[in-house]
């Protein structure tokens, strides 16, 4: 059951309805029926791992939270550590070596799980003795398609909350309010950019130049809208279920800088990855200075970049990260060093245009051998942009003047979404003033329903 | 607030949205920028079956409807000639099309006895009724015919419902801004001229090349064959309640009309490789026309292009044995006199005259054997005002006038 699927939502309404009829100390359990059963019903096989996974978790957190020795602590830690990874491993390398097809969500559910040990190994308070609520964080069915990556802290506080309250009207609202807002920005825009991206990806040497340039500037708004269009739908059906997950987008189109780029893109797995690799890398290599801070920043990214998947192309992909971060910390040092004292308001500003768009050209680059199948494509690909091969005959002009329309304003759209929709809060505040919110959603729903592309419905970050 | 009046606020944004949905499905709606929605797609041949249908005033004696196996096992033009050979000269049309779906042949059957009268329907049946709908249904069909179904809760009723105020909307702002969405209105008789129709030779789709001459070893056919497929639980569930799914449904569809235009029916089994050679639901075809299922080609791999589909050695066979099983029935009594003769009174919208005959001026005359002569066709529009043959026939689907 997709999350874009009319029977998802067909079978949510009742589900949510249900969830407060039951009593409060109930609803855990409930809420994790509902997920292994969600979880089944896309791959029952793989069930099996994702329990294996939780017990082991659970087992260990409570060892590493009793255990009094810190080498024993350390081992326990280590131990739960290394088979969650290796299993990641063994599943990403039979998938990029033998075509296996990864289990649902293990890239999300088995962070979670080590996100878990490395906070219980930090601090034994950390540790979840209720095992409903333990099994359910990993298998919650909102966030275990595609994340966000949330921390255990945050949701079995929240789930304790939700257990003993009632239903909070504003927060199913707004929950409603995102789902909307996801289902518009995945299907009227997203999979109407992936239906070009891949129409060019599937045979880039028949397209000319322009075509392919648009495609690969194309693909970055894509994965925008279809990213953060599912995670807006996952976060809404949280929030139905009283769960805020974290966020995962914040405007990343504004940032003028790759650093700030990935404080503002995927910014769970990134904080992810901060918290429990780059910063005690840093602290291992504190004594290199500088050569140990880029030393932090590429394991960081390769890792960032693997996450996705054991292929060339990601690695690749990381790092190009790692590259541009480096090169990044060193110009925002060379910048804060020689930056002249009161200057110009108008000249930060244009500086800050100028590098949002460099910004966003260096990430649109980076991306080719993030969507490429191979490693051949993706240098086939760039060479065309470069000039370096001959590009194809087939034009805008073939594809027809709807199409380059249509693709023009979804590009036009995701764009304006990326950059956190200047303008618009004013814009809703007077449209508030005149319309009830529920004639809102509805006129939203009927747009999303006579707008929305037909496309495989599919999430890329599904694949992961 | 409160958990009910979330509720309430959830609940009263999803019925304006129905309801705004509803007051789009009365949209008005040309049927031919309907059928013309999948250009370029593997179902880009339904363009081709409403200009057939509306704009070729040649008579269809024998339509052909059903799946890729008879879009690739039967062909039209080796029947005629077969037909022809015996003294019987008809037009055969096959509309038949890729993937499995009965309601898209009823739908095609439907806008077929709005301007012809065929003789005989062949319909492809397969050895297991599929219980689904065609995914080209909900693009082609009449609102009314994706509404209401002829049962209730058909598996994909809510899927092809839920598109319809999306494709309202599509063509109502086609018909309003001419070209400007991509679909277009206008008969284009050199389109029309040069569509593929007959699929027993070689040809390219989707950008891969269809060898029909090639032979497959029997092993390769083996290990194409897929795993026999159960119906999805739902599907299941809903012919157990509901109805008897999609096939059943429409056949019985189909010989409701066929019946009430004194048509008759013939079921051919183009069986895949290795396929049983008896029919399931045989007794159930049995009530409605004749089934001719003895070819006999399931077992020689040499008539196969691959485990699916006949090459077109294998369509040759079957073609000629199709052709057989329906020879010396009455096909077309006045057919010599010429087609327009069996073109039906009430479509003979002058509009569509002067797209036809332009059509048959301009593209057709030498290269399809055309039996109607432009005067007999005119003539047979007696009473109409005098045709004014400068304009096109795309003035004609233009002004609206498409067949409705």
């Amino acid at each position: 059951v997709s999350l874009t699927s009319p029977l998802f939502f067909l079978l949510l309404a009742p589900a949510g309805i249900a969830f407060y009829l039951v009593p409060g100390r109930f609803r855990a359990l409930y809420l994790l029926a509902a997920s292994y059963l969600f979880y089944a019903s896309a791959s029952r096989m793989y069930l099996a791992l994702l329990l294996v996974a939780s017990a082991t978790s659970y087992a260990l957190g409570l060892a590493i939270a009793k255990s009094k020795d810190d080498g024993r602590k350390s081992l326990l830690f280590f131990a739960g550590v290394v088979v969650i990874v290796a299993i990641v491993a063994v599943f990403k390398a039979a998938g990029a070596w033998k075509g296996l097809l990864l289990p649902l969500g293990i890239s999300y559910y088995s962070f979670k799980l080590i996100s878990y040990l490395i906070e219980v190994y930090w601090d034994e308070n950390a540790a979840e003795r209720d095992p409903v609520l333990f099994f359910l964080f990993p298998a919650f069915f909102p966030q275990i398609v595609s994340g966000p990556i949330q921390r255990g802290e945050t949701f079995f506080a929240q789930m304790r909350d939700v257990m003993r309250r009632g239903a909070d009207g504003a927060q199913i609202e707004m929950g409603f309010a995102f789902i909307l807002g996801g289902l518009m920005l995945k299907m009227i825009i997203g999979d109407r950019l992936a239906n070009f991206v891949d129409l060019v990806n599937n045979s880039p040497g028949e397209y000319d130049y322009s075509l392919i340039l648009t495609a690969v500037v194309c693909y970055i708004l894509q994965l925008f809208a279809d990213f953060a269009g599912y995670t807006y739908i996952a976060l809404g059906v949280g929030k139905i279920f009283g769960v805020e997950g974290p966020p995962n987008f914040n405007a990343p189109f504004v940032a003028t800088n790759i650093q700030a780029f990935w404080r503002r893109w995927h910014m769970s797995l990134t904080l992810w990855l901060t918290d429990y690799l780059f910063t005690p890398l840093s602290m291992v290599f504190r004594n290199l200075g500088r050569i140990g801070i880029a030393i932090a920043l590429t394991v960081n990214m390769v890792v960032l970049g693997l996450w996705h998947g054991f292929t060339p192309n990601f690695m690749v992909f990381g790092f190009i990260q790692a590259l541009y971060l480096n090169v990044t910390v060193l110009a925002l040092g060379w910048r804060a060093r020689h930056r002249p004292k009161g200057g110009g308001q108008a000249a930060d500003r244009w500086l800050s245009v100028a590098g949002a768009a460099l910004t966003f050209a260096l990430m649109t680059f980076s991306l080719t051998f993030f969507f490429s199948p191979t490693l051949g494509h993706a240098l086939a690909i760039v060479s065309r942009l470069l000039g370096l091969a001959s590009s194809g005959t087939v034009g805008w002009w073939d594809l027809g003047p709807d199409f380059a329309i249509s693709i023009w304003i979804c590009m036009a759209g995701s764009l304006f979404i990326g950059l956190g929709c200047p303008g618009m809060k004013g814009i809703f505040t007077r449209v508030d003033a005149v319309m009830p919110r529920w004639a809102q959603y509805g006129v939203g729903l009927f747009l999303w329903t006579v707008l929305f592309a037909e496309g495989s419905g599919q999430f890329i970050y599904g694949q992961f | 607030m409160t958990g009910r009046k979330a509720l309430g606020t959830v609940v009263a944004a999803v019925c304006l949205a129905l309801a705004l949905d509803a007051a789009v499905s009365f949209l008005p709606e040309n049927p031919y920028l309907r059928w013309r929605q999948l250009d370029g797609t593997i179902y880009g041949g339904l363009r081709w079956t409403f200009e057939r249908i509306h704009f070729d005033l040649r008579p269809v004696d024998i339509a052909i409807v059903g799946a890729s196996r008879t879009q690739l096992g039967l062909g039209a033009k080796m029947i005629e000639d077969r037909l022809q050979a015996k003294g019987q000269p008809v037009n055969v049309a096959n509309f038949s099309l890729e993937a499995a779906g009965r309601n898209l042949h009823w739908a095609i059957v439907d806008e077929l006895y709005k301007t012809k009268a065929p003789k005989i329907i062949v319909v492809g049946v397969d050895a297991k009724p599929y219980p689904y709908g065609h995914p080209a249904f909900k693009y082609v069909a009449s609102t009314a015919a994706v509404v209401r179904p002829p049962e209730p809760f058909l598996h994909n009723y809510f899927y092809d419902l839920a598109y319809l105020p999306s494709r309202k909307v599509k063509t109502f702002v086609a018909q309003l801004f001419q070209d400007a969405t991509g679909l277009g209105r206008r008969f284009d008789p050199e389109v029309y001229r040069n569509a593929r129709t007959d699929f027993t030779s070689s040809f390219t789709a989707e950008g891969r090349f269809v060898d029909m001459d090639r032979e497959v070893s029997r092993e390769t056919l083996l290990a194409q064959t897929p795993p026999p497929s159960k119906p999805a639980r739902v599907a299941h569930l809903l012919s157990w309640c509901c109805n008897e799914g999609d096939d059943h449904t429409y056949i019985r569809e189909i010989a409701r009309a066929a019946e009430a235009h004194g048509t008759k029916l013939v079921f051919v089994f183009l069986p895949a490789y290795g396929d049983p050679t008896e029919i399931t639901d045989r007794k159930f075809l049995e009530q409605f026309g004749t089934i001719v299922d003895e070819f006999n080609l399931s077992k020689d791999s040499r008539l196969y292009e691959n485990w699916s589909h006949l090459n077109h050695a294998g369509s040759v066979i079957a073609s000629a044995r199709l052709a057989d099983a329906i020879a010396g029935q009455e096909l077309s009594a006045e057919h010599s006199q010429g087609g327009a003769k069996t073109w039906p009174k009430q479509t003979c919208n002058p509009d569509d005259l002067v797209g036809a005959t332009q059509l048959l001026h301009r593209a057709l005359a030498k290269t399809l054997p055309v039996t109607v002569t432009l005067r007999e066709a005119r003539s047979d529009c007696s009473g109409h005002p005098p045709l004014d043959l400068t304009r096109t026939a795309a003035e004609a689907c233009a002004s609206g006038a498409a067949p409705k």
